[in-house]
């Protein structure tokens, strides 16, 4: 098993080389530079010149990627062209934001998606699966800033019930404690101040499920046709047959087997959502990494775009990487060798 | 010895069903597929005849007008410069119907040469063109089509040509994964035990089945192309010329009124949105059930 996830994550590293090189190249080939959008459109071409040889965008572009990979193996992921902040920086103060977002959209979609999925399945054509299905394909089908603008006109608009932007009450409370940047840990554990909990939760509700409504939808899916397919076993009628009751067959023998496929879909999901929900954020003005790699992309900053893809992309990778060693777990006839 | 002519029994010919016949037997008789074909004929149709259906100029209205709710004259009312909301939609359903087409085919032909040859080829080149695609796999999606669509510029068809950037590796992937299981399945084998030629096993064998996974993802990366599409339009990357209007774009436009009681300025074109995409995954799940009847519910 180790051996196994060694040669995973030994793996990773063509895949971010290749990453490298596919985003420098591409990067450079699609016109413009952060220099035209740092300076403006009345800018001279001398100071344009200035701009572009102070970022060292002037050099060959194989002296650039070869600059950029020196100080990635030193641990330093550049700087950005626009505020000059480190890469680092930004991104460690951004991802505890999308982190909280991720999650609270996953517990809500694995929450609701799997109970609504097992129960759909087990009554197989009747109104109440025909309901579920409708519904879940009516949640994938929904653009999410849509759902996003009618979920703040129902419950901030209309309804006055919850917040519609940001992560906290700026007027009421202030986190300049710890600087984790983890709100929901910061308010509970380390204030132990349960208003201003209750605050950052009402705040991560709207933008959780607007996030949370595509996978659940999928989870829901999922879980319908793996439960459907592990109802027709043959040791599913053997369970039946012993005399179990049906909550044992449940907890034993079909959720536990049908818990494969619906992981995969899980940990898939996590990963989509770790990287970022742009519209999401843009909708909510919820400060995490998506909206900041939509800036950055916007002002063409090949820095930030650049070292931010190859962050995701090594974060999706491990997610997987997760799911596949869970597996492992779930499913004992699984050994990696 | 006289000889009895005994009749000649002439067989009728087994009428053999083909893949396509039995699938299109089975699609039309799941109501949700059809609704879903409904749903995609009426969203062509209205796009292709907007010119003809739309009651009003979706570019022309009258300051005066605006923001007037829906009534017999405006169906579903007016927007800030009061434009007809019902042209508008359905003028835009060109807009997504292009983008939806454009981004599929061209996605779709490069991940069909891509996917093939990589299959075909197998060996190290196989190897290597496939971690291309798990390199462009392992992106945050919509970050880098946004990326794409800001470097190019806006509109609808640099949106359509960073879209079907997106597609390629998924398309690639799908059409080399069901070439190479093919290639092995006893049936294949079968006909080749029957002598059948290499032609004939690739043409009526291989091709028909290797297509159908890759028809029921083209349908639904159709939904995900209107969907993507009306969320770049949103974030202001659609037509920047007014006259071409696009659903995406007319939700940016009004959901700043959404609080001054014209809130229906941003439901409907959301509403034609969730339709149109709702149709073509209505379908691409019927197709995809018609097309492997083991997954028959």
């Amino acid at each position: 098993m180790l051996k196994y996830i060694v040669r995973r994550l030994l793996l990773l590293i063509p895949i971010l080389l290749g990453l490298s090189v596919f985003m420098i190249v591409f990067l450079h080939m699609l016109p413009g530079d952060p220099c035209s959008s740092i300076l403006g459109e009345h800018t001279t071409a001398q100071r344009l010149e200035t701009c572009r040889h102070g970022l060292g965008l002037d050099k060959p572009l194989y002296q650039q990627y070869v600059d950029y990979m020196g100080g990635l193996l030193h641990g330093n992921l550049g700087i950005s062209a626009t505020n000059r902040v480190p890469v680092t920086t930004s991104f460690l103060n951004r991802f505890p934001a999308t982190v909280e977002l991720a999650l609270a959209a996953m517990l809500i979609a694995v929450g609701v998606g799997i109970p609504l999925g097992v129960a759909a399945a087990k009554r197989q054509f009747s109104l109440f699966d025909n309901f579920a299905t409708v519904a879940s394909l009516l949640g994938i089908s929904i653009p999410i800033f849509f759902l996003g603008l009618l979920l703040q006109y129902a419950f901030g608009v209309w309804l006055h019930w919850l917040p519609t932007a940001g992560r906290y009450d700026l007027r009421t409370y202030d986190f300049n404690g710890a600087g984790t940047n983890f709100l929901l840990w910061e308010s509970l554990i380390i204030d132990h101040n349960i208003g201003k909990f209750a605050d950052v939760v009402r705040h991560l509700i709207l933008p959780a499920v607007a996030l949370g409504t595509i996978p659940l939808a999928v989870v829901a899916r999922i879980t319908r046709s793996a439960v459907l397919e592990v109802l027709s076993e043959d040791y599913v009628r053997t369970a039946r047959a012993k005399g179990l009751t049906d909550r044992r067959i449940d907890d034993r023998h079909v959720l536990r087997n049908a818990m494969l496929p619906i992981s995969t879909v899980i940990g898939l999901q996590t990963g989509l959502l770790l990287g970022g929900a742009v519209l999401t954020e843009q909708i909510f003005s919820w400060g995490g990494v998506g909206n900041w790699l939509f800036q950055a992309a916007v002002d063409k900053d090949f820095n930030v775009v650049q070292s931010g893809a190859l962050i995701l992309a090594t974060i999706f990778v491990l997610v997987n990487l997760a799911v596949d060693i869970s597996y492992a777990y779930l499913n004992p006839r699984i050994r990696y060798s | 010895m006289a000889q009895i002519a005994l009749p000649q029994v002439i067989e009728e010919p087994v009428r053999g069903s083909s893949l396509w016949r039995d699938a299109a037997a089975r699609l039309v008789r799941n109501p949700a597929a059809m609704v879903g074909l409904f749903l995609i004929l009426a969203f062509v149709f209205v796009a292709v005849f907007a010119p003809i259906v739309a009651p009003y100029s979706p570019t022309e209205g009258t300051i005066l007008q605006r923001f007037k709710p829906p009534s017999p004259t405006h169906l579903l009312g007016t927007d800030l410069q009061g434009r007809d909301i019902l042209s508008r939609i359905l003028w835009g359903a060109r807009s997504s119907l292009w983008v939806a087409i454009l981004s599929v085919s061209i996605g779709l032909t490069l991940g069909l040469v891509y996917g093939s040859i990589s299959g075909f080829l197998g060996g190290w080149a196989d190897f290597w063109m496939m971690r291309l695609v798990d390199v462009m796999l392992s992106l945050p999606g919509l970050l880098l089509t946004i990326t794409i669509v800001i470097f190019l510029g806006p509109g609808l068809n640099t949106i359509a040509f960073a879209i079907a950037v997106e597609n390629v590796p998924v398309f690639s992937r799908l059409v080399r994964s069901s070439i190479l299981a093919l290639k092995e399945t006893d049936f294949v084998l079968a006909a080749r035990s029957i002598g059948a030629r290499g032609r004939r096993i690739l043409v009526s064998h291989i091709m028909p089945n290797a297509l159908t996974p890759v028809i029921v993802q083209a349908t639904l990366a159709l939904a995900t192309a209107i969907v993507d599409a009306a969320g770049l339009g949103y974030l202001g990357f659609g037509p920047q010329d007014p006259a071409t209007p696009e659903w995406g774009t007319m939700l940016t436009d009004t959901q700043r009124y959404l609080t001054s009681g014209a809130a229906f300025t941003a439901l409907f074109p959301g509403i034609a949105i969730i339709l149109s995409v709702l149709g073509f995954n209505l379908l691409g799940d019927g197709l995809r059930e018609a097309l492997d009847p083991r997954l028959k519910r």
